[in-house]
């Protein structure tokens, strides 16, 4: 070698190991920070039932990893409008594979209008939160009962209403001639389709309901005296998560679905001579 | 229209812009001859011009513009000088003393005079036209200026590959390519590279001018086609001219050698990685010559008992030319190429893994090439048409095979206008790629096709001395996307002391546009597996706007200096969106975004000693705005995924790169060590798995909570992590014995010297790791016969 190129060659190996005294760090972290606390809840809040229930599982590492314990994990909801603060219970349950999963219950029924946290904790501390809005109670108008004995409809419209309600019935509340009773007929409309502006509207179509109503008494449609006791109506309504469940916005560190259901009566009087218009017998408390 | 019209056409058009341009370059010559009149008035201050004189044709006595001087002494260049519109050249501030001048021409015999300086008399130098005029033009052509500078054009020349340690006694373009500035593997494993920002199938990489769509073995550091068959290659980072279309980052255009016409050679070489041999026949001699060259590995067959672990790759390739001059007037090529690539990328505990996961590729390419140059006129016209395809085959399970084949027809004619020191270039072009893909289980498959066609016009011409420009446009209409495109290029070199100037400024930019896409899984870098597509309908094909600066210092005869800055600006480029679900088809996003950086360079070369250091910084981002996924293969089809505006950096975006390599020579024997450095890769992190029951939760089912689900991923933010660093050292020792006839060549070498695991892959759902290839002891021999 000549004495010109010893310079180079320290050169060379001096950066050389400059650059790998730099370059030693050779660890991979896949799982995100955020990852290490990170649930995954399903589930909604249910007022048409008293006992509520989630499914929540800590997320895995990898697809092959074992389901992780949820030791330490307290779920537990509040109420956000009265504060009423409720733990839930775990319990396993066994999956249609045969494995295992765990499930929160509790024992309340959420009510309309009121918004509910879901809290996930552990280790004493709170690590994601979901929250659910049950839909709020409109405000219901009715209008005077219209048209002939054999066409009579009146128009109902709910104001303030943002969920698409779902399931709707009219209940009629009658008693057959023979005074056996009082029974309950339940006409299902099926989903109210009419959106207007700040709500939703419908028809109910009472002369072919009276159809259904004797139908289900067993009598036939040239019975005259059975006495209608009430009439009300009951909507479920979805919270908005139901439209679009990929968006997850009310979730907070969790992954999943929580949402609520909600069901909405409401109850008015038909004028006498609507009743009569229908063939039934006014028997509604106040006429 | 006729061939013959085509080309009579063609001739037309690059007539009228030679006059034009020769009426330009006179005025600037005029313009400079006022210069250097100026300056030989400074001169006289000091002493007149040391010699000048003219250049004529012997038979016809006329003057020759554009003819090259150059005067040596002991061999070594001096000065050099072209001759003006009146065929005169001059040379002043040359010592006194005895120059060899060596003139030559295009289309005359080159002319060696010896003669003292000072001279006050007029040197008249006859030049005889030479009989052999194709041959002549196509070393015109081809003509490689070892000391030009043009920015974003690396010239790699197969002494430049012998530099580089590798593990067997042949050398190879891809390990040097890793070599270069800007240039980005995926390592040893997978043959990806990324170029300047540049994804794998921005790339175009033609192989005397096929179309190779896979170009680099399974085994990284191999090419696809060996280094003893390659004449040179120009790697194009950025900023290529008019004649390259149909892919938006970089060019790599393979020049390979033709076969002795005068006698039978033979190489061979026996290593574990490859082994190959290489032969060379005239079949008429004088003018057709056969070359022949096949390589095989054989690693995955010796691993187990030489490694201690398996390396489960196979590759191969075979390469035959022919080269046959018709006549004085013309020639015919004609070129053949086919690789083999199989093998394991993944990870797997599968006992019988030689049928499953496993990646497979194969390249076919051929076709030929017709040059004709008419008597009496300086217009060469090439006729050129190949074929190439790939086959690509990934087996993600034991059961279920994906496939994906592409192919591609390409048709050029083109003219070149051998003007002096300046070239016109004209051609027209029609391509035409087809599509059919399979992917198995994801319930996806199709055939397509779509065509190109155009234009393009570039030439080279001198303003002064000190300036070269080469300004281009590319015309091309597509069947897909945007159906016109207009694409401006251009380069401009500037030297501040004209010819023989230690400093070289350069400049280069274009708009680029391909109407093809390359899709893969770029969940990380390591993919392999490409589904080639047409890009989607209704919107701009993807296109990049690049400017490059450039800057080449030679201080000392034996260091070299070399700054680079670059900028791509991208547009309509489709990324994958990944959404939870796991083995879903990908969506794709349209992004924008861009690519910049910083590529340095230093040399330093003596008569035994190289050495060679390049340092990258660059940065590429890619921008989405919000916006709906599409189906790039069933448009439409299903929910299209809502997604929000995000920036990010891609799989490639690899911000620091360290190259050094030192070859030291002592008589026969050479030392050569190389490392490399990488800072890591982004990739996408996992917050964890769950059992998803979006589908079973609903309001009448609340036996839900017993459902098992489906298995989704949460990803965290979209590469928002990296992979560890990527640094390797490899060496080797060669040393040649001289036989009768013959040399044998004898290396030992190691790669990954200290053993470094540099990851390849992580598999995010089974959370398993792949490492590049461990350290591996290397040796061969190598004979060839001459």
């Amino acid at each position: 070698m000549s004495t010109t190129d010893r310079p180079f060659l320290t050169i060379i190996f001096a950066l050389s190991f400059i650059l790998l005294w730099s370059g030693c760090e050779n660890s991979i972290d896949p799982i995100a920070d955020e990852g290490e606390n990170a649930f995954a809840v399903f589930g909604y809040l249910d007022m048409r039932v008293p006992t509520q229930k989630v499914r929540v599982e800590l997320l895995r590492p990898t697809i092959l990893s074992d389901p992780i314990s949820l030791e330490g994990v307290q779920v537990s909801t509040i109420d956000r409008n009265n504060g009423t603060f409720q733990i839930w219970r775990d319990s396993s349950v066994v999956l249609d594979d045969g494995s295992a999963g765990v499930v929160y219950v509790a024992q309340f029924r959420p009510e309309l209008g009121h918004t509910y946290s879901l809290l996930i904790s552990r280790n004493d501390k709170l690590v994601a939160e979901a929250i659910a809005e049950l839909p709020i109670k409109p405000a219901v108008t009715v209008a005077a009962a219209v048209g002939d004995s054999v066409n009579v409809t009146q128009h109902l419209t709910f104001l303030e209403l943002t969920d698409q309600p779902v399931a709707l019935f009219v209940l009629y509340e009658v008693i057959p001639p023979d005074d056996s009773g009082v029974d309950l007929v339940r006409v299902g409309y099926g989903n109210p389709r009419m959106a207007t502006v700040g709500g939703w509207e419908f028809d109910i179509d009472l002369s072919t309901d009276r159809f259904a109503i004797l139908n289900a008494l067993g009598l036939n449609v040239g019975t005259k005296d059975v006495k209608l006791k009430k009439v009300s109506m009951e909507m479920t309504l979805f919270s908005k998560e139901w439209s679009q469940p990929e968006k997850g916005e009310n979730l907070e560190h969790v992954l999943g679905f929580f949402a609520s259901v909600g069901v909405f009566e409401h109850s008015w009087t038909l004028n006498s001579e609507t009743v009569t218009k229908m063939g039934f017998v006014d028997a509604q408390q106040g006429n | 229209m006729s061939f013959s019209r085509l080309i009579i056409l063609g001739s037309m058009l690059l007539e009228i812009w030679a006059i034009t341009a020769l009426a330009l370059q006179s005025t600037v010559v005029v313009a400079q001859n006022t210069v250097v009149s100026q300056n030989a008035g400074v001169a006289q201050n000091t002493g007149d011009p040391s010699f000048f004189g003219r250049v004529r044709d012997a038979e016809l006595r006329t003057t020759l513009p554009g003819a090259t001087v150059m005067i040596s002494q002991a061999g070594k260049p001096i000065k050099g000088d072209i001759t003006d519109s009146n065929g005169q050249f001059s040379f002043i501030d040359i010592d006194p003393g005895t120059y060899v001048v060596t003139t030559s021409f295009l289309g005359y015999e080159s002319k060696v005079d010896t003669l003292q300086i000072p001279r006050k008399e007029l040197l008249d130098i006859l030049l005889q036209p030479t009989r052999t005029l194709l041959k002549e033009v196509l070393v015109e052509t081809a003509r490689l200026d070892a000391n030009r500078f043009v920015a974003g054009l690396e010239t790699v020349r197969t002494e430049d590959l012998t530099r580089v340690p590798m593990p067997d006694v042949s050398y190879d373009l891809a390990g040097y390519l890793l070599t270069l500035p800007g240039v980005v593997s995926t390592g040893d494993r997978g043959g990806q590279l990324f170029i300047r920002g540049g994804t794998p199938t921005q790339n175009l990489v033609l192989v005397d001018g096929m179309r190779i769509f896979q170009p680099f073995h399974i085994v990284g550091f191999y090419s696809a086609f060996p280094a003893d068959i390659i004449s040179y290659a120009d790697v194009y980072a950025g900023g290529f001219s008019a004649r390259y279309g149909g892919r938006i980052s970089s060019v790599i255009d393979i020049k390979t050698i033709n076969g002795s016409k005068e006698k039978l050679t033979y190489s061979a070489s026996i290593a574990p990685f490859l082994s190959g041999f290489n032969v060379s026949i005239p079949i008429r001699p004088g003018d057709t010559s056969l070359l022949i060259s096949a390589r095989e590995s054989i690693i995955d067959r010796i691993s187990p008992s030489l490694l201690g672990q398996e390396l489960p790759f196979r590759f191969g390739d075979r390469y035959v030319k022919l080269h046959s001059y018709l006549n004085q007037t013309s020639s015919l090529t004609l070129t053949a190429l086919s690789t083999s690539d199989e093998g394991n990328l993944e990870t797997s505990n599968d006992i019988d893994d030689r049928t499953y996961r496993k990646s497979t590729w194969k390249n076919k390419a051929f076709g030929g090439k017709y040059q004709y140059i008419p008597p009496e006129s300086a217009v060469m016209t090439e006729l050129s048409v190949y074929y190439s395809s790939l086959k690509s085959r990934y087996r993600p399970t034991r059961d279920e095979l994906r496939t994906a084949d592409v192919s591609d027809l390409n048709l050029n004619i083109g003219f070149i206008y051998l003007l002096g020191p300046s070239q016109l270039h004209f051609g027209i072009f029609g391509n035409t790629n087809f599509f059919d893909y399979k992917l198995g289980s994801l319930g996806t498959e199709g055939e397509s096709g779509v065509t190109s066609v155009g234009s393009f016009f570039e030439s080279q011409f001198n303003i002064g001395k000190k300036i070269r420009v080469e300004p281009g446009v590319r015309l091309e209409i597509f069947s897909r996307g945007l159906k016109n495109t207009i694409a401006p290029r251009g380069r401009i070199t500037f030297l501040p002391s004209g010819t023989g100037s230690h400093n070289q400024f350069s400049l280069a930019g274009g708009v680029y546009h391909q109407q093809i896409v390359g899709l893969n899984n770029e969940q990380d870098v390591s993919d392999v597996f490409t589904i080639w597509s047409a890009s989607p309908t209704n919107t701009p094909v993807p296109k990049a706007v690049h400017l490059i600066g450039g800057w080449k210092g030679r201080p000392r005869p034996w260091l070299e200096l070399t700054l680079e800055g670059y900028r791509k600006n991208l547009s309509n480029i489709s990324f994958p969106v990944f959404g939870n679900a796991i083995n879903k088809v990908a969506e794709f996003s349209k992004v924008d975004g861009f690519a910049h950086g910083v590529d340095s360079k230093v040399e330093v070369t003596t008569q035994n000693f190289f050495f060679s250091l390049s340092v990258s910084k660059s940065k590429v981002e890619y921008h989405r705005s919000a916006q709906r996924a599409t189906g790039v293969f069933r448009p439409n089809f299903g929910q299209a995924t809502t997604l929000d505006e995000n920036t990010f950096n891609p799989p490639h975006d690899r911000r620091e790169q360290v190259n050094a390599m030192v070859q030291y020579r002592m008589g026969a024997s050479k030392f050569s060590l190389r490392w490399q450095y990488g800072s890591g890769l982004p990739f996408t992190q996992v917050n964890g798995y769950y059992a998803d029951l979006s589908n079973s939760v609903d309001p009448k089912n609340t036996d839900y909570v017993t459902e098992n689900g489906t298995t989704f991923v949460s990803r965290s933010e979209l590469y928002g992590a990296r992979l560890p660093t990527y640094h390797r050292l490899d060496m080797t020792v060669e040393r040649s014995f001289l036989l009768p006839g013959a040399e044998l060549t004898a290396m030992a070498g190691v790669i990954n010297v200290y053993d470094r695991n540099n990851i390849f892959e992580y598999n995010i759902f089974t959370g398993s790791r792949i490492d590049q290839l461990p350290i591996i002891p290397s040796v061969g021999i190598r004979l060839d016969v001459k």
